[in-house]
């Protein structure tokens, strides 16, 4: 049977055709499709789509129903899900409690869930593999570099101090949170749009995604965006000083290293030590603002 | 996709549901849409509320029960959406049909309500805390209730110059006073019964059955909707309520209930138990310990004149329930020896 008809047949639409081998036209809207091969991954993301949600306003893109009320349909060896898919973007500046709520929800759920899925083991920073660049480097550049190498290994200390005092905590295992452009907003209803991806442990992407939102919106937006996040205490404080202690980490020079190994050129060095900067003032601006973010919330705990 | 233009826009995204218009009926929004005419409710019901009667109604349709009005599933395959102020859900809008069968709306509403009770009747396993629980508990309650009622009328006798709603109150004061003794007696005679069988029924109730919960189709037939206090309790507390919300449709004519009873025994028979109960919570005068309730609240904006007014209205309504449960529902000595 084609594909248009197997989902004719099984969301009972009376017009389906393709816009794009994973998005469809239907009579209730535009659809995408995604296909699953693992079914363990597909019932983990089955599962915290539907767990995460906040009736009526705040969803994930859950995976929509069949006639049989099932949320996948078999094909092909694998299995389809079908999605909503919504065009525009949220207007993020107005969102910030509502993403920072459904980031919680997810660390929440993330923190709680049986695991039954592989992970995406977790990273680590590459910055130690450096050091045997180092000695092949021009002056400057390894001037430029020494300080930040020292400067690495004492956030590196901080953040396993951090993460030893909290050794009996559970890392959430998560979505990949990687960009604001995950949330998308339709009849007041925002639809953060998840991914397809094996889940991960801790908070690597999440981390990411506030570096992004800090770089793009700024400390007041973000500075909601936490406070969203610890509403509820959806997000527990301890949990806080896990993310806190993943922002930490120095994985700034990660792109550097990567560069390296591929004998780049002397204005690509450049270009890139420029860029590590900026990342290196950002990640320090993250990391005071979530632990400002912390004591605010151990004050209100203590009131 | 266009931004919402009314609240319920959000709501009926889950649905798929982009409405050409909405109009307002009440707790009822008729929702039209390219894909047909629909009926959200609005009710203040919680997330756990809703979640036992959506289980109460799939349970029905388990059961092979098709008279009930269904609930249309969000694209995400939930029966409600609750909001944390309200909880919404989706129906088919209906239109009303003219009734034109001999038999009366109420005589079909208690067979349906005979088929619901017999579908889902146990029989308890007795458990003498529960049944004592039970009992205790109701009697507390209309003890309370009968004191409030006994201090209104102390009050209201130490007046000298009387309100008319008092004056009105304190003229039935007795004769309510005896409905409440009345219903304790019953109340008791249900609980020896109890104790003596070591056990007792339970069915699903819907909670407030009546011909305003219910549409007529085509054929005259009811297809019930709000089963929002659907709950597990004795068939008689469902019965009580039926009679309490219906008996002024039957014009207070005894034939005409007695062919509800019949109609709802065609399905499952009552125990003698559970007439007694019914003849409980029937001459209990709850209705009038809310009106008073609401007159010394002075609740709303009712004057002094609606209060009387709704006052006389409740008393014939008790006056009228005394005289109907006497009659047609206590088993008389020749049944109980037969049942024996």
């Amino acid at each position: 049977m084609e594909l248009l008809d197997w989902l004719k047949e099984n969301y009972q639409w009376q017009s389906v055709k393709f816009v794009n081998e994973a998005l469809i036209e239907t009579e209730q809207g535009r659809k995408r499709l995604r296909y699953w091969s693992d079914k363990a991954l597909l019932d983990w993301h089955i599962e915290w789509r539907d767990r995460c949600s906040v009736t009526p306003y705040m969803l994930a893109d859950r995976m929509i129903r069949n006639k049989d009320q099932e949320a996948s349909i078999s094909w092909k060896g694998g299995w389809l899900t079908v999605h909503d898919e919504v065009d525009q973007s949220a207007v993020v500046s107005q969102s910030e409690t509502e993403i920072g709520k459904m980031i919680g929800a997810m660390v929440h759920y993330g923190v709680q869930s049986a695991v039954d899925v592989d992970s995406v083991p977790q990273k680590e920073p590459m910055y130690s593999e450096l050091y045997s660049h180092v000695p092949f480097l021009r002056d400057s550049h390894r001037q430029f570099i020494a300080p930040l190498l020292m400067e690495s290994e004492k956030r590196m200390k901080k953040a396993i101090a951090l993460k030893a005092s909290f050794k009996n905590e559970t890392l959430p295992l998560l979505d990949p949170i990687t960009t604001p452009k995950q949330a998308k907003k339709v009849y007041q209803v925002l639809i953060w749009f998840g991914t397809r991806q094996p889940p991960e442990r801790g908070y690597y992407s999440l981390r990411m995604f506030l570096s992004e939102w800090l770089e793009k919106y700024g400390r007041e937006s973000l500075e909601i965006l936490l406070a969203g996040m610890y509403e509820d205490d959806r997000v527990t404080r301890e949990q806080a000083i896990l993310l806190c202690a993943e922002c930490l980490h120095p994985y700034e020079l990660d792109s550097l290293v990567m560069m390296l190994e591929r004998n780049p050129r002397d204005t690509e060095i450049e270009e890139e030590l420029q860029k590590i900067t900026k990342e290196w003032e950002r990640s320090k601006v993250l990391v005071q603002v979530i632990s400002a973010s912390i004591d605010k919330k151990k004050k209100v705990l203590t009131q | 996709m266009n931004q919402a233009r009314t609240p319920y826009d959000s709501i009926l995204f889950y649905y798929d549901l982009y409405p050409q218009s909405i109009e307002d009926y009440g707790k009822i929004k008729k929702v039209t849409t390219s894909r047909g005419v629909f009926a959200l409710k609005e009710t203040t019901i919680g997330a756990h509320q809703a979640d036992e009667f959506i289980h109460a109604l799939r349970k029905l349709t388990k059961l092979g029960f098709k008279q009930a009005v269904p609930i249309l599933p969000t694209k995400f395959g939930e029966y409600t959406l609750s909001t944390g102020t309200h909880t919404y859900y989706l129906m088919p809008w209906m239109e009303a049909i003219e009734y034109s069968a001999r038999d009366s709306q109420e005589q079909k509403l208690a067979s349906q309500l005979g088929t619901i009770h017999r579908l889902t009747v146990k029989t308890q396993p007795f458990l003498k805390e529960n049944i004592d629980e039970s009992y205790h508990q109701l009697l507390r309650r209309w003890e309370m209730r009968r004191l409030t009622l006994n201090r209104f009328a102390d009050e209201s006798e130490r007046k000298t110059y009387m309100s008319p709603f008092e004056l009105t109150f304190l003229t039935h004061a007795y004769m309510l006073d005896q409905m409440a003794e009345a219903a304790k007696n019953h109340l008791e005679k249900w609980y020896e019964i109890c104790l003596e069988k070591e056990k007792y029924r339970t069915v699903l109730c819907h909670g407030r059955i009546n011909r305003s919960h219910a549409f007529f189709n085509s054929d005259n037939e009811p297809l019930l909707l709000n089963f929002e206090r659907a709950c597990i309790d004795t068939p008689s507390r469902d019965i009580a309520s039926f009679c309490r919300y219906s008996f002024r449709h039957a014009y207070w004519v005894e034939e005409e209930v007695l062919k509800w009873f019949m109609n709802y025994e065609r399905h499952l028979p009552l125990l003698e138990e559970e007439k007694h109960l019914i003849c409980a919570y029937l001459n209990f005068p709850e209705p009038i310990a809310f009106a008073v309730d609401a007159y010394v609240a002075s609740k709303g904006n009712m004057r002094e004149f609606e209060h009387v007014q709704r006052l006389e209205k409740r008393l014939t309504s008790m006056r009228r329930v005394q005289r109907l449960t006497q009659k047609l529902i206590i088993v008389s000595d020749h049944q109980q020896q037969e049942q024996q």
